[in-house]
């Protein structure tokens, strides 16, 4: 996925900087407009599980993995809940992941964007 | 002191057990819960004002069927849906009408036929959904993940949490699932979100619960009431570290405890909203009865102060979104009273707590006699 299509996955207060990934219409703290902004390339497990029933209408099959994540960022990034990619390496809190875009086809006019987490090595 | 300008009284309580009744709409179960409530109250349905129906995936119009069931004509009758705090949210908004001075008499019912399955609150589109990020078990897999690794529990530790849940609705005829089991019995069933297992997520139940709200009127009286949506200030979040705390709760009870200078040590009963095993140490903790990182330990010895969820609560009880809230207060009135049967506590508690939580909010009530 191209970084301009990957701005659409996160967006940042324009007037208190909070960062929100996925992007949201507003900020959630004060209010104001957010505008599109690069997603961090890694981030931080602050808690995981792995999912052995899905709901309906998730793009993908149980059992898969979902972490809560803070983004790398200089000034704090934003907290969420991701989908992690399976590699076989067990997902511990405190790891590290690298943060990437990808699209999902849904039978409709364009594939579905996301963002998934993949484990870094070691 | 009361929150309004008038006490609020709870006259009756009544309840339509919870199990699986899938030829039953709402309409079906709320007339045994509404006749015991108001034979308790000593009322007939001519001397309600106006109801409020606690329902959250039933069809549109539920609340004109519920009206119709009961026999409530010619009084407003509205539906309040918040998930799974759909019935408290019911319960609180009736609170602050008779408390105002607004109406005498309210009737508040919550009601909800559940299916089987998940848990979910109807397809979307959205992006977490599309992501798999709602099934709604995976949050407390989360919450799971945390508090092990915070507090060093461990899975087994956590299992007897729901097993002593289970084992508690035993002794109550309202509970649907009332299991004599073990840790090792919760452990072995299916795994639903790591680490929790299907018998430490609470399971769907069908039923109705209602409460008659009078003003200044014989029975325990709701001395406080707090409700809020969930708030997320992520510069907090961040500054804390994110981490096991719910913090919307420990905000909502310092409240409370501060309007009505009630406190965690003058309450002999909690109901709280253990929605998985690891809620009940988590909501000890926000809610004052446990230190931070002490919930687990708390829930575990068990000995001294408030008495939890005496009737098995949403793991031993079943959950029934906007019955819920309801049917804890039904069982922190019944424990109030002295009526609770076998499950009654003793010393008879002077007062309870009711926590209720559902997505996006929670509600708090304090009950004494």
């Amino acid at each position: 996925v191209d970084a301009a299509l990957a701005t659409h996955l996160a967006s940042a207060c324009a007037t208190c900087g909070r960062r929100y990934v996925p992007a949201r219409p507003r900020c959630a703290f004060c209010g104001s407009a957010v505008e599109p902004v690069a997603l961090a390339a890694r981030a931080r497990v602050l808690a995981c599980t792995r999912v052995h029933r899905a709901a309906r209408g998730a793009l993908m099959t149980a059992p898969y993995t979902v972490a809560w994540l803070q983004e790398l960022e200089q000034d704090g990034g934003s907290v969420f809940l991701a989908l992690v990619q399976d590699t076989g390496a067990p997902v511990v809190i405190g790891a590290t992941v690298a943060l990437e875009a990808r699209t999902w086809e849904t039978g409709g006019d364009a594939p579905f964007l996301g963002v998934v987490a993949v484990p870094e090595a070691g | 002191m009361n929150q309004g300008a008038h006490p609020v009284t709870v006259a009756g309580v009544g309840i339509h057990p919870f199990g699986r009744f899938p030829q039953s709409g709402p309409e079906g179960l709320v007339g045994r819960a509404v006749d015991e409530a108001l034979g308790r109250a000593g009322l007939g349905i001519d001397a309600i004002q106006e109801v409020f129906v606690g329902n959250a995936l039933g069809p549109g119009g539920v609340a004109a069927r519920v009206a119709e069931a009961i026999g409530a004509f010619r009084v407003p009758v509205n539906r309040i849906e918040q998930a799974c705090a759909s019935g408290s949210t019911a319960l609180r908004l009736a609170a602050d009408l008779v408390g105002a001075g607004v109406r005498d008499v309210v009737l508040v019912v919550g009601v909800e036929t559940m299916g089987s399955g998940l848990l979910e609150l109807g397809e979307d589109t959205s992006y977490q959904t599309r992501m798999g990020l709602t099934a709604l078990p995976l949050i407390y897999g989360l919450k799971a993940s945390q508090y092990i690794e915070a507090c060093g529990a461990s899975e087994t530790e956590l299992a007897e949490v729901a097993a002593r849940a289970h084992r508690r609705a035993v002794g109550a005829p309202h509970a649907r699932f009332g299991i004599d089991c073990t840790a090792e019995d919760v452990l072995a069933s299916p795994m639903i979100a790591e680490p929790l297992t299907r018998l430490q997520l609470a399971g769907n139940a069908d039923g109705a619960a209602a409460a008659v709200i009078t003003r200044d009127g014989a029975g325990p009286r709701l001395r406080g009431w707090s409700g809020a949506m969930e708030w997320h200030d992520p510069a907090e979040v961040i500054a804390a570290g994110w981490d096991h705390r719910e913090q919307l709760v420990e905000f909502l009870a310092a409240e409370l405890y501060e309007r009505t200078g009630v406190g965690p040590d003058d309450i002999g009963v909690v109901q709280l909203n253990d929605a998985a095993s690891v809620a009940e140490p988590l909501y000890l903790e926000s809610l004052g009865f446990a230190a931070r990182g002490d919930g687990l330990r708390r829930s575990l010895d068990g000995r001294g102060g408030a008495a939890v969820n005496t009737d098995g609560g949403l793991l031993g009880r079943g959950h029934s979104l906007g019955a819920t809230g309801l049917a804890m207060l039904y069982e922190l009135w019944l424990q109030l009273q002295g009526d609770a049967g076998s499950r009654q506590l003793d010393p008879r508690p002077k007062a309870g707590l009711l926590h209720s939580h559902g997505l996006g909010g929670d509600n708090l009530f304090l009950i004494e006699r």
